[in-house]
């Protein structure tokens, strides 16, 4: 009798079949899942994205309220925009700690180098490990559409000498007035993005820049020209690889760390033609685009596909180019 | 028990997919050693005439960014004014070059940094700039 009722009460388990199948709806269900959970993510990282350019945008005219213009695009020591903008990102205790008057890579800066500023980062940049002693960044000022990475040398015989001057809002020791924006601060790019590098000049990777000039034909006279040195570059080829300074330390003032150009579209090869010519580009991991921010403080997710011309009339400040929707 | 362990592994697995964000440190590129003696091989090269094509090629490969070193202009001596200092992932080296003129006649002396990194690949980089 024990025994019956024990048989009786006995559970039956799941067979193998029924098991596979649970097995095969739930990796079904995780594969449906798993797509719409990284969507859902990428959308809220883009939109943290858009918050940090539009509390530097911010942070600009702020910064412009009170000293009367724009922070220049490096001060004569290199200090970046960003390090000028810490006290409108309510980082004063940061901004105390630069000395102003020495060079980013000074004993006297290290440990404002070293400090992590969560507005610089965009949250889809994955590439998180930075050499230690800084600090990573993802937010580039526009320095304009053309070329020249400093001021056009008056020295004869510099290949340079006679070049225009940079046309965008921030370049060295540019401190521009909104006045000055005769484009208009809505038709004005003021930041963009850019992924962080590698940090290796012994490898190679899409955000670097790349180093060239040593070959012929790599020294481009025109913009048009930069952008088909960028399309047909061979990022591979490690001889194209300089010192791979991508994304770090904000603090410095620098075409890798903290100024890009629209010379060319966004997501082309950023690269340096020495001597003095440069042309990084616009970048980012969101899906599609970069997030751009206007000199009016408002930030506009721009498509990778935007007509080059529309793209150098926003990087210019003062071209007077119309900019079509 | 087998409650707080599977608590201890979800909690672990939700972290991991959400990720700790902020910033980790990536390692060095190179030893001071390794890298002094890729960039003492490189200049010793260029001094004895090696292109920078050669080299990249040679076995192991070791890579040379240097304008005048591409365009084939000769170097006749350099020293080191410096032991290396830690910049990035590599170690940088400040240089002083005497390189040779058209003709063999006397040329430029030039005070440059280079870069150098050793891992994944033996590089040394020409640096804007002393740092």
């Amino acid at each position: 009798m024990v025994r019956n009722m024990a048989r009786g009460q006995s559970r039956r388990g799941f067979t193998l079949i029924e098991l596979l199948v649970v097995i095969a709806i739930i990796a079904v269900l995780v594969g449906l899942l798993v797509p719409a959970v990284q969507k859902v993510r990428e959308a809220a990282n883009r939109m943290s994205c858009s918050n940090n350019l539009k509390q530097m945008g911010l942070a600009l005219h702020n910064y412009h309220s009170s000293e009367g213009c724009l922070p220049s695009g490096r001060t004569a020591v290199s200090l970046s925009v960003h390090a000028q903008l810490l006290p409108h990102l309510e980082q004063d205790g940061i901004f105390k700690l630069i000395d102003f008057t020495q060079a980013w890579n000074t004993a006297a800066n290290a440990n404002a180098r070293a400090s992590v500023v969560k507005t610089f980062l965009c949250p889809s940049d994955s590439f998180n490990a930075i050499p230690a002693g800084w600090a990573g960044n993802n937010y580039r000022v526009n320095q304009g559409s053309g070329l020249l990475w400093g001021l056009p040398p008056t020295t004869a015989g510099d290949p340079n000498t006679g070049f225009p001057a940079p046309n965008g809002p921030f370049f060295l020791n540019s401190k521009m007035r909104l006045t000055d924006l005769t484009d208009g601060t809505s038709n004005t790019a003021a930041l963009s993005e850019h992924r962080k590098g590698d940090f290796n000049n012994g490898m190679s990777s899409v955000s670097d820049t790349f180093y060239l000039g040593q070959a012929k034909g790599l020294y481009p006279a025109t913009p048009d020209e930069a952008q088909k040195i960028a399309d047909t570059l061979d990022t591979k080829n490690l001889l194209f690889q300089g010192m791979s300074d991508v994304g770090a330390p904000w603090i410095y003032g620098y075409h890798s760390t903290t100024v890009y150009f629209h010379v060319t579209r966004p997501f082309s090869n950023s690269c340096m033609y020495p001597p003095g010519r440069i042309a990084t580009a616009a970048n980012s991991n969101h899906s599609g685009g970069v997030n751009v921010a206007l000199c009016d403080g408002s930030v506009r997710f721009v498509p990778a596909a935007i007509n080059l011309a529309a793209w150098r009339a926003m990087g210019s400040a003062t071209g007077g180019e119309v900019i079509s929707e | 028990m087998n409650n707080r362990l599977g608590a201890l592994w979800l909690a672990g697995l939700v972290i991991g997919m959400v990720g700790c964000g902020g910033q980790s440190t990536l390692e060095m590129a190179t030893t001071p050693a390794d890298a002094k003696a890729a960039i003492t091989e490189a200049l010793d090269s260029w001094k004895k005439g090696t292109t920078q094509k050669a080299l990249a090629e040679g076995k192991p490969p070791l890579y040379l960014q240097d304008n005048s070193f591409a365009k084939g202009v000769p170097l006749a001596d350099y020293s080191f004014e410096n032991d290396g200092k830690v910049v990035g992932t590599g170690i940088s080296f400040i240089v002083n070059l005497k390189l040779k003129g058209e003709g063999g006649g006397e040329g430029k002396a030039r005070r440059v940094a280079y870069r150098v990194v050793t891992k994944p690949n033996r590089s040394v980089a020409l640096e804007d700039g002393i740092p």
